[in-house]
């Protein structure tokens, strides 16, 4: 059991380290002393560090620091919504991007740029046009993946990727005939960082917090819903106004993350699989795991999306599919094997 | 009647859809006693649990738990007056067999499931009444068959319910794990629960219970203790089976014996 709340610290301790790897890797190195000397100065905590050239600073600042915090930001919010995803629909293969809930809120998203929403309601008019594009998705999805009481798995997966994909098709049609270049077409569909800053930063973090917020309160029912439907009913839970909330976290979670990133697949579905392997599915502690390993993965693999072939920069959504796509599939073999043994 | 009756049954109509599986029933379990529900596959049963558990809201009639209407409570509030033991429950595989029984305890939780000092004592007395205590940190996927029942059941004490229902709690388990779970089921209701069961195994039935209640097509056919409930008669309506009825010499409950009807002749 020790080992079990010691991952939280060993996850939080592996976050600062991404972090400040994040923070010093690029065409400038930055050590993390600098960093911290930095970000000490930045505080007020500090006088000018008089051996840094300011350039390193503006470095920091300006370009990598909200870029590697927005990473955070972005991998907590699609690691807790695949986690939600996952104890509400009973399989471990449910994930933002794969029920087609984040291409649901892309489609939002650009809706209200190309219509000029981007600058109503202080810029929250994109993540909120985002949620509602990924909550419909959310429903439809879960309506047409149920059959009978149950979930079923296989119709449920398949109802995601044909949603995304369609959705995905009409993204590319709107963005093409409304003269957009194909790399928004891009942003949108592989997902990206690149080029946000500040005020995306600030733009989401509410809504990120409020999602987390409420996945906190949703763990006693979660964990009654992995014992299925009807058990939790037998325990208190109130079925249907719960799937209807949990439904709407995912979305809100996958909606501001994916209004700042494009769609960006496979964190939500690696991120709790793997962590339920060491921790147990128990969402006590899986939760807030998810939350941190979310970010961590995120961190990495923004890194790894600007770093492997500079200057140019990858989409963040081919690196998180190139380790996710075999991941998906090696589950998908061992989900069929196990179902094979159990029937 | 000295005993409050904790679970009432009052000409109760149920069903899916057009399909009446349950019609006019009417019972009662009290505190202190363990009633079977007993009757043919399709004979109401399951109905019946899912009834007096707020899962199925009944067409006409009135059930009560604890002296109330379960379809007036939140389902938050049914959960700490009626506790369930599934016939069957979602593989929770990666959950510790604690953990599964702290689930239990979700009716007194607070959102974030924390748990206090009072919630982990009753899982404890939960699994010890279910004999899993050394189980606690194993995960459910390393249990055996009769492990994971008893976990089950320690999930459903730690409800801390005054009425227990279990439906076929016993299905796929060697006679010992059977007994056992049944031993356990009697010391709770002579704790002052009141306990309905449902039974396919009649012979096991009337070893547990002290009332037996048998259904046929959704209507209670008849309701008394076993060594007046089990005869051959009572058999051949229910079920449409040839047994004999003989008395248990150490216990004096009925037993049932089964003849095929091939062996008829040699009988007669």
């Amino acid at each position: 059991m020790t080992t079990r709340r010691g991952a939280i610290a060993v996850l939080a301790v592996l976050l600062v380290v991404a972090v400040l790897l994040a923070l010093g890797l690029g065409t400038v190195w930055i050590p993390p002393r600098t960093i911290l000397r930095l970000m000490a100065w930045k505080a007020g905590l500090a006088g000018a560090p008089a051996d840094v050239p300011p350039s390193t600073a503006v470095i920091l600042f300006e370009l990598r620091l909200p870029r590697v915090l927005l990473a955070v930001v972005v991998g907590a919010a699609l690691g807790t919504a695949g986690a939600i995803f996952q104890a509400l629909f009973r399989n471990p293969m449910a994930d933002p991007a794969i029920l087609g809930v984040s291409s649901g809120a892309a489609l939002g998203a650009v809706a209200a740029i190309l219509l000029g929403g981007g600058v109503l309601a202080g810029g929250l008019m994109v993540p909120a046009a985002g949620f509602v594009g990924a909550l419909a998705v959310a429903f439809l999805v879960y309506r047409l993946g149920r059959i009978g009481p149950a979930v079923q798995v296989g119709t449920l997966l398949l109802a995601g990727i044909a949603v995304a994909a369609v959705i995905s098709a009409i993204i590319s049609l709107v963005l093409s005939f409304s003269g957009e270049q194909i790399r928004s077409i891009y942003f949108w569909l592989l997902g990206g960082l690149g080029g946000r800053g500040w005020d995306d930063l600030t733009g989401i973090v509410p809504l990120v917090v409020v999602g987390i917020v409420l996945a906190l309160v949703e763990i006693r029912d979660l964990n009654a819903m992995a014992l299925g439907e009807e058990r939790a009913a037998q325990l208190g839970v109130e079925i249907e106004r719960f799937k209807r909330l949990a439904l709407a976290t995912g979305a809100l979670l996958a909606a501001a993350a994916v209004s700042v990133a494009g769609v960006i697949g496979f964190v939500g579905l690696m991120t709790p699989h793997i962590l339920r392997l060491v921790l147990g599915a128990d969402h006590r502690r899986l939760l807030p795991a998810t939350i941190l390993g979310g970010a961590v993965f995120m961190v990495l693999a923004d890194l790894a999306a600007r770093s492997l072939v500079p200057p140019e920069e990858i989409p963040v959504g081919a690196v998180t599919a190139l380790l996710g796509g075999p991941f998906f599939l090696y589950l998908l073999r061992h989900e069929r094997k196990a179902a094979g043994e159990r029937a | 009647m000295n005993e409050p009756d904790l679970l009432t049954f009052e000409r109760v109509t149920a069903g899916y859809g057009a399909r009446v599986a349950l019609e006019d029933a009417s019972f009662t379990v009290g505190a202190g006693e363990v009633v079977g529900l007993i009757g043919p596959n399709g004979s109401g049963k399951t109905t019946a649990v899912r009834v007096a558990s707020r899962a199925l809201r009944p067409s006409a009639g009135q059930v009560t738990v604890a002296g109330r209407d379960p379809y007036a409570l939140r389902a938050r509030e049914v959960a700490r007056l009626v506790a369930v033991v599934p016939q069957e429950m979602s593989p929770a595989l990666e959950f510790t067999a604690q953990e599964v029984v702290l689930i239990g305890r979700s009716p007194y939780l607070s959102p974030f499931a924390g748990g206090t000092l009072h919630d982990f004592r009753r899982v404890r007395e939960a699994m010890e009444s279910a004999g899993v205590a050394e189980l606690a940190d194993r995960p459910l996927g390393e249990l055996s068959g009769g492990e994971k029942r008893r976990v089950i059941l320690a999930q459903a004490l730690a409800q801390d319910a005054p009425v227990l229902v279990l439906d076929e709690p016993t299905t796929h388990l060697d006679p010992k794990h059977v007994l056992d779970i049944m031993e356990t089921v009697r010391r709770l209701a002579g704790a002052g629960r009141a306990v309905l069961a449902v039974f396919h195994d009649l012979n096991l039935a009337s070893a547990t219970c002290d009332r037996l209640i048998a259904l046929r097509d959704g209507t209670v056919v008849a309701n008394g203790p076993p060594d007046e409930l089990l005869t051959s008669a009572l058999l051949r309506l229910v079920y449409g089976v040839d047994a004999e009825i003989q008395v248990n010499p150490a216990t004096g409950r009925p037993a049932v014996l089964y003849t095929l009807g091939d062996e008829k002749v040699k009988r007669s």
